[in-house]
C-alpha cells in the first residue's frame, strides 16, 4: 500500500466530521421510517404537489455531478491537459452526486422496491424512461474512472492499466450519456405545457438545461475543490480554478443570450417584467445564477483570489439549484380538480422529514468525500501519476 | 371504433348515482369528508373516489343556478399520462379506454403532471403506494355491459355509444335547441380530443374545466425524443471529432517544441 499523506483533521475538523455524521445518521433513520410507513404519513407530498423538495434536489444535483463529464470533457477530449489534476475530484464528485439522486429517488418511488422497473418495461417516448436509463449507465461510467483510484491504492496495477487503456471511450460514452440526460431534463417539462410556467416552459429549455449544467460542472468542480482543500490544509491551485471560471463566463453569456432571445423571441417579455411571484423568482435566479457569475468572473481579481472564486461559484450553484426549483415547484401544481366555489389553493412546504431525509444523503455524501479524498489517491500529491 | 360517452351537462340533476355506482362497482371504500362550504363531497379524486360530481354555482341571465358536471378520467385519444409513463404501465386501448397495469407501475407520479385534468390519483397513505383512476369500467365491457356510472345515470345524462356516434350526437342536441346550449363541444379537439365529451349550457371556463388547444400535451416533448438517436449520434461524432482534432494540435505542438 502506498502511504497517503493527506493531514489528519483538526478539533474544529473532527467537529464538524461529527455534525456531519448525526446529520447523516438522523437521515437514515428518517429514511428507513419513510419506506416503513410511507409517503403520505411523512411527507407534505399530495396529489396537487406529487413532486417535491426531493424531486428538486435530485433535479439540481444531477447538473452539480455534472462536474464529472464537464471535467472529463475538458481535459480529454479538449486536451487541456493543465486540468488534469483536477480530474480525480471530479469523479469523485460526479459518482457521489449521482449515487445520492439515486438514494433519494429511492425513497421518493411509490415501489422502492420496483425501482429496477424502467429496465424491463420500456417506454422511449418518456423523458424519464431515457433519464432513468442515462443516469444508470452514466454512474457505471463513473464507477469506472473511479476504479483506478481504488486500484492504485491498493496496488493493482494490472486492472489500473487495463481501466485506464479504455479512458478515451468510456469518457465519449459519458460526455454523450450527460449531454442526452441533462438535456430530458428539460424534455420532462415540455411534456407539461400546461402547468409549467411560460417563463420556464420554452422549446429550447432542454439545450437551456444542458448549458446550465456544464457551467454548473465547472461551478461545482471549483466549490468542491477549495473546500476540499480547506479540509486537508493543503493549498489552493488559485490559478488552474480561475481558468475554469474564465471558461465558465462564455457558457454563461450564451446561456444569456439562448434565454434571453427565446423570451424575446416567444413574446414572454411581458411576464418577465410582470413582477408577481413567478417574474420576482426567475429574475433572481438569472442574477444570482448568470449575471453576477458574468460580471464577477470576468474580473481578473476574483479569479485570482480564492475567496472571490469559492463565493462566484456557489453563486452559480445557488442560480441553478434555483431555476430547478423554479422549473419543478414554483412553476408547477397539478391543475387538479377543485372545488371551484370554495377555490381552495393547494399549497406545499417539505415537512421535516422530508428536509432531514435530504440534508442526511447530503450529509452522508460530504463525509463519504471526505474520507474517499484521505484515504485515495485523489489529490495530485497522493496521486501516482495524473490520471 | 372507440368506444365513448357524451355527458349533457343540461340533464344532470346531481343526484350523485354515478359517484356511488362507480365506489360499489369499484369496491372502493367511502371517504371521510368535511364541510368545504360548497356542496362538491369530496371535492376532488382521490386513489378511493374515481369520479366526482362538480357543484358549480353559475351566474346565467341575471340569475344563479347549478351546473353539475360529472367529472372522471376523459380517456384521452392521445394521453399526456400514456406519454410520459416511465415505465409504460398506462396505455391506450384501440377501444378507447387508457388502461393502468399496476404491476408495472413504481410509483413515480409523472403521470399526476402528464394528465392535463389532475385524474391519476396516489395511494398516499400506503406504504407501498401505486396509481388509481377511473378504468372506463373495462372489465364490465369486457362482458358487454356499459359503465357503472351510465348504468346509473337516472336522467340519461350519460350516453354511451362510439366517438363518432357521441360526436353526432352532440352536434344533433345542439343544433336542435341552440338556446339551451352553449355551443362547444368539450373533449372533441381538447389535447387531441377525448373518450369523454361534453356538452353544457355555459361556457367551459366557467366550469373549471382546462382550456386546451388540440394539441396532444406531449407535442414538443415527443418531437425532441424522437430526435434522441440524432442527439446520440451527434454527440458521439463532435466529441470523437473534437477529441481527434485537440489530440493533433497538441501533437503537433509537442514536435514543434
Ligand atoms: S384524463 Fe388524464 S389520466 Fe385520463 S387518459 Fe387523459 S391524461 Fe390519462
Ligand atoms: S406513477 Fe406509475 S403509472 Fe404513473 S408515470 Fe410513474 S410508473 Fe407510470
Ligand atoms: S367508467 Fe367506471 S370507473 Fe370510470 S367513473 Fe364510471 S363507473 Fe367509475
Amino acid at each position: 500500500m502506498t502511504t497517503l499523506a493527506m493531514r489528519k483533521p483538526s478539533t474544529t475538523g473532527k467537529i464538524v466530521l461529527a455534525i456531519l455524521a448525526l446529520v447523516a445518521l438522523l437521515g437514515v433513520g428518517t429514511g428507513i421510517y419513510r419506506l416503513v410507513v410511507g409517503l403520505g404519513a411523512t411527507t407534505n407530498l399530495s396529489d396537487a404537489f406529487p413532486w417535491g423538495l426531493w424531486i428538486g434536489f435530485d433535479f439540481s444535483l444531477i447538473a452539480f455531478a455534472g462536474a464529472g463529464f464537464t471535467l472529463a470533457a475538458v481535459i480529454y477530449i479538449l486536451n487541456l491537459e493543465q486540468y488534469r489534476p483536477l480530474a480525480r475530484a471530479s469523479v469523485l464528485t460526479g459518482l457521489l452526486g449521482y449515487t445520492a439522486v439515486l438514494v433519494i429517488l429511492l425513497i421518493d418511488l411509490g415501489r422502492p422496491d420496483r425501482f429496477w422497473g424502467f429496465v424491463v418495461f420500456w417506454n422511449y417516448h418518456s423523458p424519464l424512461f431515457e433519464i432513468s436509463w442515462c443516469v444508470l449507465l452514466y454512474t457505471t461510467v463513473l464507477a469506472l474512472e473511479f476504479a483506478p483510484m481504488l486500484f492504485e491504492r491498493f496496488n493493482k496495477p494490472n486492472i489500473v492499466k487495463a481501466i485506464h487503456s479504455i479512458t478515451i471511450p468510456l469518457v465519449i460514452a459519458g460526455v454523450t450519456l450527460s449531454t442526452l440526460h441533462q438535456s430530458t431534463l428539460g424534455t420532462l417539462y415540455l411534456a407539461l405545457p400546461n402547468k409549467t410556467d411560460q417563463l420556464w416552459w420554452t422549446w429550447v429549455l432542454p439545450l437551456l438545461f444542458y448549458v446550465s449544467s456544464i457551467g454548473m460542472g465547472l461551478a461545482a468542480t471549483i466549490f468542491v475543490w477549495i473546500l476540499g482543500s480547506k479540509a486537508f490544509g493543503r493549498d489552493v491551485e488559485v490559478d488552474l480554478l480561475g481558468g475554469l471560471a474564465k471558461g465558465s463566463i462564455w457558457i454563461w453569456v450564451f446561456y444569456l443570450v439562448v434565454r434571453g432571445g427565446d423570451l424575446l423571441f416567444t413574446g414572454d417579455m411581458a411576464a418577465v417584467f410582470a413582477f408577481d411571484s413567478q417574474s420576482i423568482w426567475f429574475w433572481i435566479e438569472t442574477i444570482i445564477g448568470v449575471i453576477l457569475p458574468i460580471v464577477l468572473f470576468s474580473r481578473a481579481s476574483i479569479r485570482a483570489s480564492q475567496g472571490g472564486l469559492f463565493i462566484v461559484s456557489l453563486m452559480a450553484i445557488v442560480g441553478v439549484f434555483m431555476n430547478r426549483f423554479n422549473a419543478t415547484l414554483t412553476a408547477q401544481a397539478v391543475t387538479q380538480y377543485t372545488v371551484p366555489a370554495v377555490s381552495e389553493v393547494a399549497s406545499y412546504s417539505p415537512s421535516w422529514i422530508e428536509y432531514s431525509v435530504q440534508f442526511g444523503v447530503l450529509a452522508a455524501v460530504a463525509l463519504a468525500w471526505y474520507f474517499a479524498a484521505r484515504l485515495l489517491p485523489i489529490f495530485p500529491e497522493t496521486a501516482k501519476e495524473g490520471h | 371504433m372507440s368506444r365513448a360517452v357524451l355527458v349533457d351537462l343540461t340533464r344532470c340533476i346531481g343526484c350523485r348515482s354515478c359517484q356511488v355506482a362507480c365506489k360499489s362497482w369499484n369496491d372502493n371504500p367511502a371517504e371521510q369528508t368535511k364541510c368545504l362550504g360548497a356542496y362538491d363531497n369530496p371535492p376532488s379524486f382521490s386513489a378511493d373516489t374515481w369520479t366526482v360530481v362538480q357543484f358549480n354555482e353559475v351566474e346565467q341571465a341575471d340569475r344563479l343556478q347549478w351546473v353539475f358536471a360529472k367529472r372522471q378520467c376523459m380517456h384521452c385519444e392521445h394521453p399526456g399520462c400514456v406519454a410520459v409513463c416511465t415505465v409504460g404501465a398506462l396505455t391506450k386501448t384501440p377501444e378507447g379506454p387508457v388502461v393502468y397495469e399496476a404491476s408495472r407501475c413504481i410509483g413515480c407520479r409523472y403521470c399526476q403532471y402528464g394528465c392535463p385534468f389532475g385524474v391519476p390519483s396516489f395511494e398516499w397513505d400506503k406504504p407501498l403506494g401505486l396509481i388509481r383512476k377511473c378504468t372506463f369500467c373495462v372489465d364490465r365491457a369486457e362482458e358487454g355491459y356499459e359503465t357503472a356510472c351510465v348504468k346509473a345515470c337516472p336522467t340519461d345524462a350519460l350516453t354511451m355509444g362510439t366517438r363518432h356516434e357521441m360526436i353526432s350526437e352532440a352536434h344533433r342536441r345542439i343544433n336542435a335547441r341552440p338556446h339551451k346550449y352553449h355551443g362547444h363541444i368539450y373533449g372533441e379537439k381538447e389535447a387531441g380530443g377525448t373518450s369523454w365529451l361534453y356538452i353544457s349550457p355555459v361556457p367551459f371556463e366557467e366550469l373549471g374545466f382546462p382550456m386546451l388547444d388540440g394539441e396532444p400535451m406531449d407535442y414538443a416533448s415527443s418531437v425532441i425524443m424522437n430526435a434522441t438517436p440524432v442527439t446520440l449520434a451527434a454527440a458521439v461524432g463532435v466529441l470523437s471529432g473534437l477529441y481527434w482534432l485537440t489530440k493533433k494540435k497538441s501533437q503537433a505542438a509537442e514536435e514543434e517544441g
